[in-house]
């Protein structure tokens, strides 16, 4: 009886998986890119035999050259004779944990100042208003150089600095999404039989706005990855010798001659990987809220 | 409408206090200071005794809060204050690089709209054609590919086929005119593009939208010109939330003026911005950041009055 019931469940949850796919097949894709950049980045001691700090050949080898133990490197290395496929791996995970990590802190954050922003109006609402607002209308990589200018140019800093600046832009979002919640009548009724506030945010405003916060962390993970990495190319964020994405593009237009190869395949990773976050963030926003689909 | 506009223009003030504030006691945080920046350099052991003069004459030694009084008084004048790094007044040194900026961004605006226009509605026309296809999918890989990396490839292209590059030193459009050709027609060409990659997907989703309204139906029924149909009752409609976009269009036009300066080597108010943060110039970090500011609320106001303009319906609370 129980196998059966169980098997019946993994099938129902195949079927739903397979459906989700063929609705998506886009979103789809994205996912298994992503995975495997993900897996790249967390498995890169295994993926490669140098190490990301060693001087492994003479500067500026081709790509499918020979490193000094006569091994080949698949993408050449750089301007100090580091492998370059072992940078890129190495600095996905910089530029993934960033892009990952920073969105999630802030949006949770976000979430809830957003709640409490709509819920409780008045004096709150209005202070947290001015708040976003004035930074709000501050381009994103604007704020970012200014935080990373005034704190230093780290790794702490860069994800706090996102994790900022996707806080900033959450709020506005949960606010006017609570707003509609807060005239519903189960919030009424729950008024009624005198729950406490926290209660009425933690057990129904908050829930009612996952899919909302979803969202927005699947959208904002490629936002924040394009953000460390621009802000690192201009050398205002992450500092060498860590690799990321970003920095490992800092003066690249100044080795055209003896490193084309250095100028090209940061940014493959960056488009390839942003790529297939976009279409994930498009199926996830399909799936949370259809009433959505299709818009920008 | 007017009390709208009144009360629109009333809140400019305290946002921009609050921006200020927070800007203020951020940029606190940079190491150093004026006086080190200054005393600092041709020989480095400075006489502590000469430093705390310094810094008592220009007050840096008063409590921070007597700082902050200063500087907002003095800001409230529309003094921006003094550039110790670039040893100018922080608004002289803005004022000349506004122009710069400033035609790469109509260009880029320009060259997203001559693209995403047409792109957007003839992709929603014929949704599902070869067309619609190709069209999304430069869409999505023009808001994958980040613009400074798209810079560092043209150039590339360019010093190899025929060994251009951007000159170290900067020279004005009249001494080297094809030099700031090709300085300004790239960087505005990625902006442009990276723009209308994003405007022709709204484009194409609001066209779809309004497509299936009766209205239009209507129109067609009634016998009018496709011509008629789609741009006067269609696209008309469908346009109302792309202007929207086009007040955080300008925060985007502005961060990737900010890398494309950089990259071109383009005198502008983001290789200003860059250079100012990399020398960790408190006051001029500060007047950059505020007059972006300033700039970008009156955009945004406007942008918020065409509503109006274009759709009589909009009310203002």
């Amino acid at each position: 009886m129980t196998l059966e019931t169980e098997s019946n469940k993994k099938s129902e949850l195949a079927s739903s998986a397979w459906r989700l796919i063929r609705q998506n097949p886009a979103g789809a894709v994205g996912s298994i890119v992503v995975f495997i950049v993900l897996m790249g980045a967390i498995f890169a001691p295994f993926l490669t035999p140098f190490d990301y700090e060693s001087f492994t050949s003479t500067r500026y080898t081709k790509p499918m050259g020979n490193a000094t133990d006569r091994s080949i490197m698949l993408l050449g290395s750089d301007n100090l004779g580091r492998d370059q496929f072992t940078r890129l791996l190495y600095g996905g995970r910089i530029s993934l944990l960033v892009g990952f990590v920073s969105p999630i802190i802030g949006v949770a954050i976000g979430t809830i100042l957003g709640i409490v922003s709509a819920y409780y109006g008045k004096w709150t609402d209005l202070l947290l208003q001015r708040l976003t607002d004035s930074l709000l209308i501050i381009p994103g990589l604007v704020i970012l150089m200014t935080v990373t200018a005034s704190f230093g140019f780290t790794i702490k800093v860069v994800l706090s600095a996102l994790a900022l600046f996707s806080m900033i832009g959450s709020i506005r979002v949960v606010r006017s999404h609570v707003l509609g919640l807060r005239g519903a009548q189960y919030i009424d009724a729950q008024r009624a039989i005198g729950s406490s506030d926290l209660r009425v945010i933690f057990l129904h405003l908050l829930p009612n706005t996952l899919p909302v916060a979803v969202v927005l962390i699947a959208v904002g993970i490629a936002g924040a990855i394009v953000a460390e990495a621009q802000l690192s190319f201009l050398g205002l964020g992450i500092a060498p010798p860590v690799p990321t994405w970003g920095n490992m593009l800092n003066g690249a237009q100044n080795r055209f001659d003896l490193g084309p190869h250095l100028a090209i395949w940061p940014g493959i990773f960056i488009s390839v990987t942003v790529l297939a976050l976009n279409l994930v963030g498009d199926a996830v926003r399909d799936i949370m809220d259809p009433r959505l689909r299709g818009r920008q | 409408m007017h009390q709208y506009i009144l009360r629109r223009l009333l809140l400019l003030p305290p946002t921009l206090f609050f921006l200020g504030t927070i800007l203020f006691f951020m940029v606190q945080a940079i190491p150093g200071d004026v006086a080190s920046t200054l005393l600092a350099g041709e020989e480095n052991a400075v006489d502590p005794k000469t430093m705390q003069k310094f810094r008592e004459e220009l007050g840096l030694t008063d409590p921070m809060i007597v700082q902050y009084g200063r500087w907002l008084a003095q800001t409230a004048t529309g003094d921006l204050g003094y550039s110790y790094y670039f040893s100018k007044p922080v608004w002289d040194q803005i004022k000349p690089k506004i122009e710069t900026t400033l035609t790469l961004a109509i260009f880029g605006i320009i060259i997203a709209v001559v693209l995403s226009l047409p792109a957007g509605v003839f992709s929603a026309l014929y949704r599902g054609s070869l067309f619609d296809q190709i069209v999304r999918t430069i869409s999505a890989a023009g808001m994958a590919v980040p613009a400074f990396w798209l810079g560092i490839i043209i150039l590339l292209i360019l010093s190899r086929k025929i060994g251009w590059m951007p000159p170290v030193i900067h020279s004005s459009i009249f001494d080297n005119p094809v030099d700031a050709f090709y300085r300004y027609l790239f960087p505005s060409l990625i902006l442009g593009f990276r723009s209308a990659a994003v405007i022709s997907r709204m484009v194409r989703s609001m066209m779809l939208e309004v497509l299936s309204e009766d209205y239009v139906r209507t129109a067609w029924a009634k016998g009018l010109q496709p011509r008629a149909v789609i741009v006067g009752h269609a696209l008309r409609n469908a346009l109302l939330p792309v202007v929207t976009m086009f007040g955080m269009l300008v925060a985007t036009l502005i961060d990737g003026a900010v890398v494309l300066e950089t990259v071109f080597n383009l005198p502008g108010i983001g290789l200003l911005m860059v250079d100012s943060v990399i020398a960790r110039d408190a006051s001029m970090v500060l007047g950059l950041v505020l007059s972006i500011g300033i700039f970008m609320m009156i955009w945004i106001l406007l942008i918020d009055l065409s509503y109006k303009v274009l759709d009589p319906r909009v009310e203002y609370d």
